[in-house]
């Protein structure tokens, strides 16, 4: 094995992917670390993973559907907002763990060479047993309470997959500028306490004016989160918009990976 | 031009900028509403260094504090990036900058032995192969199911080195790791580390103490303000290194006054084999070689350290331990004997004042300077912050 230093060594997609690869077995033992940490010395452990979504989805029917009245389409309002917390509670997980994983790695990124975007993916899988946990929660919550479903859930697991690189995605711009600008630590949390508003979670799209429709999808967990409610319960689904949400979303994707590998080059100087 | 080096370094440079602010939002939006780039400093880390290392060879890089080691250390294990030139490695390098990187807590020996070998670089196959061997080495014996938070920091150590101690790469960069744990542990180490030498790996060492870079290396550098002062064999470059390093200015040396005359005084490390290099932790001697001028009797002698800012941090009094010296030879050798340097690293001087039967007889302001470098004194040779002037033993417990 042969390694040249140099500046710009900059390594191109495929050698890029190529690293990742050989990495692999790193990224599996950050996210088994941090999946252990998050339960250690807990006394109900995983069942955590479904304690928060479901009070989170009973008090955000209570505040939207009982108060404030938003049309559930006569659908259980507890279920209709637990199918759209699973995929947020995920989302919001991700990032607010992702920002962070730099900076507080950065003992490890001071004194050891890897591919520095480990740290956010490895956040992303390890949030994913808690995700599999409330989902399997729902199906069951969602079997007692809607007998009448269509072949459209078979598109249920890509809106899940889409959530999962909405997660990586923003962890990763985060992260970079994290590095760069730690008012980010500040800007995240409260990004994301809006987000749980301004993203239809306890109610759909249909209750906003169609004429500002389009500014609420270009937050791709609404896109994913309005495909959930149609593969799950037939909701009408607004194909246009829907693209425009996974057109941002591919956007944030391939710039987040771009920054983030100028952001990684320095990394260990600046951090 | 081909040749079998398995590390060959050309004119590697590397720059910092030094920017008065880097990291607010502000800053940087301010300065992307201005066109010059102000008050940009360049500072050269490491200018023009060139080497190269054959195969097998133990390699050292030894130099004073901000003297581009540590820099140099970090390009070739590609944790930051050379300004200019490069370097180039033949083989798999795996690089032993601290110990117990990535360690968690929370987790226990065994998990930690698994997390902390993969970011070391070694496949779950390989951990799984050497676990008995890395797990008898440590000598953590039953502990290994316990997370670590519950291990003495003896323990820590020594599993963290453990595992390190077990990386098989063909390139190996080390920085200063052997001087953790204790005394026994330290031997074992050292043993490891000889092991490893004689293994055929080839291995970068950098180190303060010049005793093991003279017993481990062959050939090495010499560094200083980011250049190499001196190369080639490992012998001359420390000889080479010893007869440049100034550690203090001996100006107002001799010294005397109606009574007694301080001709030399020398503060050496006796953890680094009686050098002038002193780190902290180290146990040092103070040794004042004086002539009495006339007959001396119930002889005090008070040393006062101070710090660049010339504040006074401790004295050194043998009235102390009530071994103010009765009877004084017409010339001799006073010591003074510190088991464990307790300062940080950093530029001090020493004040000396002798008194008999109370009476000041010797005052000389700054006699000594003196540099403390950065050294073991906890076992996990971390420092702290350059503006902790002091450290202390203490430890740890939650209940």
């Amino acid at each position: 094995m042969k390694t040249i230093i140099q500046n710009n060594q900059g390594l191109n997609f495929r050698e890029k992917i190529q690293e990742l690869y050989d990495y692999r077995e790193l990224l599996w033992t950050l996210a088994y670390r941090d999946f252990k940490v998050k339960y250690a010395q807990t006394f109900l452990g995983i069942i955590w993973g479904v304690i928060e979504p479901l009070l989170t989805a009973i008090l955000l029917s209570f505040v939207f559907n009982r108060i404030a009245k938003a049309n559930t389409f006569g659908i259980n309002p507890v279920l209709f907002s637990l199918t759209g917390i699973i995929a947020w509670n995920y989302f919001s997980n991700v990032v607010n763990q992702g920002t962070n994983s730099l900076i507080l790695a950065q003992n490890m990124i001071k004194k050891i060479y890897f591919p520095r975007i480990l740290l956010p993916a490895s956040k992303a899988l390890a949030a994913l047993p808690d995700l599999l946990i409330s989902i399997l929660f729902t199906s069951v919550y969602y079997l007692v309470y809607w007998k009448d479903f269509s072949a459209d859930i078979l598109f249920f697991p890509l809106f899940i997959v889409l959530s999962i690189i909405a997660g990586i995605s923003i962890s990763i711009w985060f992260s970079a500028l994290n590095i760069r600008y730690r008012d980010f630590r500040h800007i995240v949390p409260f990004a994301i306490r809006i987000g749980l508003f301004v993203t239809p979670i306890a109610y759909t799209a249909n209750e906003v004016s169609p004429d500002l429709r389009w500014i609420f999808f270009l937050n791709p967990l609404t896109g994913v989160i309005e495909g959930i409610r149609w593969s799950l319960f037939g909701l009408e689904m607004h194909w246009k918009l829907f693209g425009l949400s996974m057109f941002v979303l591919a956007l944030l994707f391939i710039t987040g990976f771009y920054f983030f590998n100028k952001v990684e080059k320095n990394i260990a100087d600046v951090i | 031009m081909s040749s079998n080096y398995v590390i060959e370094v050309q004119n590697l440079s590397k720059v910092y900028d030094i920017e008065g602010k880097s990291k607010d939002l502000r800053y940087a939006i301010s300065r992307f509403f201005s066109s010059k780039n102000k008050g940009i400093e360049k500072l050269w880390a490491l200018k023009n260094i060139s080497f190269n290392v054959n195969e097998g060879e133990v390699f050292g890089i030894i130099g004073p504090n901000g003297s581009g080691k540590s820099t140099l250390l970090k390009i070739l294990s590609k944790i930051t990036f050379p300004t200019s030139g490069k370097a180039i490695l033949n083989g798999r390098v795996s690089s032993l900058l601290e110990v117990g990187t990535g360690f968690h807590h929370e987790l226990t020996g065994r998990e930690n032995i698994f997390l902390n070998g993969s970011i070391l670089g070694m496949s779950k196959k390989e951990i799984k192969n050497k676990f008995d061997e890395i797990v008898d080495f440590s000598g953590i014996g039953k502990f290994i199911d316990t997370p670590v938070k519950h291990y003495s920091s003896g323990m820590y150590v020594r599993l963290a080195f453990s595992v390190a101690a077990h990386l098989e790469p063909e390139i190996l960069l080390v920085d200063e790791v052997l001087s953790v744990g204790d005394m026994n542990f330290r031997r074992k180490s050292m043993g490891k580390m000889n092991e490893v030498a004689n293994s055929g790996r080839t291995v970068i060492l950098v180190s303060h103490n010049l005793g093991i870079i003279k017993n481990l290396c062959q050939n090495g550098i010499y560094l200083d303000r980011g250049e190499i002062q001196s190369s080639g064999n490992i012998q001359k470059v420390v000889e080479d290194y010893q007869n440049s390093y100034k550690p203090y200015q001996n100006k107002i040396l001799p010294n005397f006054s109606k009574h007694i005359a301080v001709s030399k005084i020398d503060i050496l490390s006796i953890t680094n084999n009686g050098s002038k290099i002193l780190s902290t932790g180290d146990e040092i001697m103070i040794k004042i070689k004086f002539k009495s001028l006339v007959k001396l009797r119930n002889l005090l002698v008070k040393i006062i350290v101070r710090d660049n800012n010339k504040q006074v941090l401790f004295s050194c009094n043998n009235k102390f331990y009530d071994a103010i010296f009765e009877s004084v030879p017409d010339e001799g050798i006073i010591t003074c004997h510190i088991p464990k340097l307790a300062l940080n690293t950093g530029d001090y001087s020493i004040d000396l004042f002798f008194e008999q039967d109370r009476i000041e007889i010797f005052k000389v302001f700054e006699i000594m300077r003196f540099e403390v470098f950065a050294g073991g004194f906890y076992e996990t040779a971390i420092m702290p912050y350059h503006d902790r002037i002091f450290l202390i033993d203490h430890d740890w417990s939650i209940e």
